[in-house]
């Protein structure tokens, strides 16, 4: 005898079972699985926190399964780590690429001048051979670039004696050193 | 079944007094109702253990599932639609968790390339040595043919119930339950049943 059960589609003959072997499965899964009482606790804890707004808008299980928390932990680190490591790689990158600011630890462009305008280079008087040091390329260079980055006010790098700090002293002291090496080597 | 399973000897649940549907349940919850939800808990609670069973074959991993299943649920809320059967909506939850937590399980004892076999691998019920005959044709039964014979006639769920759950077409429920039936029908240890 077949089991004509409510489920069933109308006209669907080959997918009803007979009722005897129907029985004889629903007899299979009598013993069920003993679910501890710790287990209930855990889950209506979570409810009650979650449904009453206490929790930060997750449920969680207490004591919950350490992959879980596992889980959690790690995808928070990493994006912490990828964060900073994005925010160091800016910093850097500002430091060393900026045009003359930037230099909160004394770090510039590396392949500029290490030499700020402001100090060390006593730029000796063209010819002048009491000068500290001898002028070269590398002083015009430097002073271009801080002309770019403002006005230069050390009256050492008016060379030209105009009373002004400009790219005139630049070509002046790129002519001078041009000069000074033609005679070095004459 | 597992020969280490144990009987319930659970007292009757808060759900046996509760007379209110699981549509209406849904709705208290969404309004913040932990104890209704409790009642839901305890309605499927059973029934997701012995699905996460059915799948694991393990105790611990069953308890494991039946904890996050209901996370997941719980998760979902407020705003949760129930528009079938809760069933429905809680099997595929069970099923993938089940399916996670036998690949977790296999990765402590497998290198990766057997892993990718683990999905494959049949569930504990083929397995397991079988306490009768029933069970011996049910075991040789194709895994999904024996999921969609028992969500129909021991989960009493309806075909498009099973086909939404499982997430296949109709039609592919209907044929899997046909051959399910007409190999227990040619089984010399279930071919009784259909001659009565």
């Amino acid at each position: 005898m077949r089991t004509p059960s409510k489920q069933e589609e109308p006209d669907d003959v080959s997918l009803l079972a007979p009722s005897e072997l129907v029985s004889a499965l629903k007899r299979l899964p009598q013993e069920r699985l003993f679910v501890p009482r710790a287990v209930d606790d855990a889950v209506v804890r979570a409810a009650r926190e979650h449904l009453a707004g206490g929790s930060s808008g997750k449920p969680q299980l207490r004591g919950g399964s350490f992959s879980e928390w596992l889980r959690l932990s790690i995808s928070w680190k990493v994006w912490l780590g990828a964060s900073v490591a994005v925010m160091v790689c800016a910093f850097v990158a500002y430091q060393f690429f900026s045009p003359g600011r930037g230099r909160t630890f004394g770090v510039g462009n590396p392949f500029a001048s290490s030499r700020p305008v402001s100090e060390t280079v006593q730029a000796p008087l063209p010819g002048n051979a009491s000068s500290e040091r001898r002028m070269d390329i590398l002083d015009a260079f430097t002073l271009a670039r801080q002309l770019k980055s403002g006005p230069v006010h050390e009256p050492r790098w008016d060379v030209n004696h105009d009373g002004i700090v400009d790219e005139r002293d630049v070509r002046a002291i790129a002519v001078e050193v041009v000069r000074l090496d033609k005679g070095g080597r004459s | 079944m597992a020969p280490d399973l144990q009987v319930d000897a659970q007292p009757q649940s808060q759900d046996d007094r509760d007379a209110r549907s699981d549509l209406e349940l849904v709705a208290a919850v969404n309004g913040g109702d932990a104890a209704a939800f409790e009642v839901l808990y305890l309605r499927y609670r059973d029934w997701v253990t012995g699905l996460a069973y059915r799948f694991t074959g393990d105790n611990d991993a069953a308890l494991d599932v039946l904890q996050e299943t209901f996370l997941y649920f719980l998760k979902k809320f407020p705003g949760f639609r129930l528009t079938a059967n809760l069933k429905t909506f809680l099997y595929p939850a069970v099923r993938n968790l089940s399916i996670a937590a036998r690949r977790k399980a296999a990765r402590f004892q497998s290198s990766e390339p057997e892993l990718a076999q683990i999905e494959q691998t049949p569930s504990p019920e083929v397995t397991c040595a079988p306490k009768s005959e029933l069970e011996a044709a049910l075991g040789s039964l194709p895994e999904e043919q024996r999921e969609v014979l028992l969500l129909r006639f021991v989960d009493n769920l309806k075909l498009s119930e099973i086909a939404e759950a499982a997430e296949v077409p109709l039609g592919t429920v209907k044929s899997r339950l046909h051959n399910a039936l007409q190999t227990l029908r040619e089984d010399p240890r279930t071919r009784l049943f259909f001659d009565r």
